[in-house]
């Protein structure tokens, strides 16, 4: 779904979710930058931070890259209403970038494989939150940048990811 | 924006965006709905998801989210 083979095909399915995100919660219109959206793409490809590159990365530094490039650049230009996202979330700024950027990590994460010594596992099962916790994670998220969050972000993912696909988790230890 | 998907090809009618001014439409059209991931020996790949299933997963999400969010 993200860091494809074709740098347009990521293109087309960022632009596919965030019409249909959108769409989900009731917005006719919607202010998208382009150029922000396409930035963002070869953004999280071609400044990687981690050692080897997305070529290497697990999936979980894939979705925390791509979701810190699409907060920080604010693709989405005009807030969601409060009549689709509430009293509280619509107090937040930036909250349609946090929004949309973890539902397309979340989404991308789901079905994600990872490829390890002892095997590949697939995420066969979904991020999953309470209303309070997605709050939470959209405020939090609000104010990502690659530069200071990229590391926090990808352990976050990599947690949340486990916790609803227990047997994908090394074994723990302390 | 619009999607519209006929024989295998995705276009995206994009209307109106913001660096464009009004009336400017514009479409970008996909011939690979599915596409390949980029390396085989990657840490860790995503699911290659057509064009349709990733819209159609977002509009319910998006409905969800907002149910569960204005009430």
């Amino acid at each position: 779904m993200l860091y494809l083979e074709n740098e347009n095909d990521d293109y087309a399915n960022v632009l596919a979710s965030i019409d249909g995100f959108s769409d989900g919660l009731g917005i006719k219109d919607l202010d998208i930058d382009l150029n922000e959206v396409a930035h963002v793409l070869k953004s999280m490809r071609h400044q990687f931070p981690a050692q080897g590159g997305s070529e290497m990365a697990s999936p979980f530094k894939k979705a925390a890259n791509f979701l810190c490039y699409f907060v920080s650049q604010q693709p989405i230009k005009n807030p969601f209403p409060e009549s689709s996202v509430g009293s509280i979330l619509v107090q937040i700024t930036n909250h349609q970038n946090s929004m949309l950027g973890l539902y397309i990590a979340f989404d991308a994460l789901h079905e994600a494989t990872i490829k390890r010594n002892d095997g590949d596992i697939t995420l066969h099962n979904k991020i999953s939150l309470s209303k309070h916790s997605y709050v939470d994670t959209v405020q939090a998220c609000a104010v990502l940048t690659p530069s200071s969050h990229f590391h926090l972000v990808s352990v976050f993912l990599e947690q949340m990811c486990y916790r609803a696909n227990p047997e994908a988790s090394y074994k723990i230890a302390f | 924006m619009r999607i519209v998907e006929s024989e295998g090809i995705i276009v995206f009618e994009i209307l109106n965006s913001v660096d464009r001014p009004l009336g400017s439409d514009e479409k970008l059209t996909v011939a690979n709905p599915a596409a390949k991931a980029v390396a085989c020996n990657a840490q860790g790949v995503f699911k290659n998801k057509g064009i349709m299933e990733i819209n159609k997963t977002a509009i319910d999400f998006g409905r969800n989210i907002s149910k569960v969010l204005t009430t």
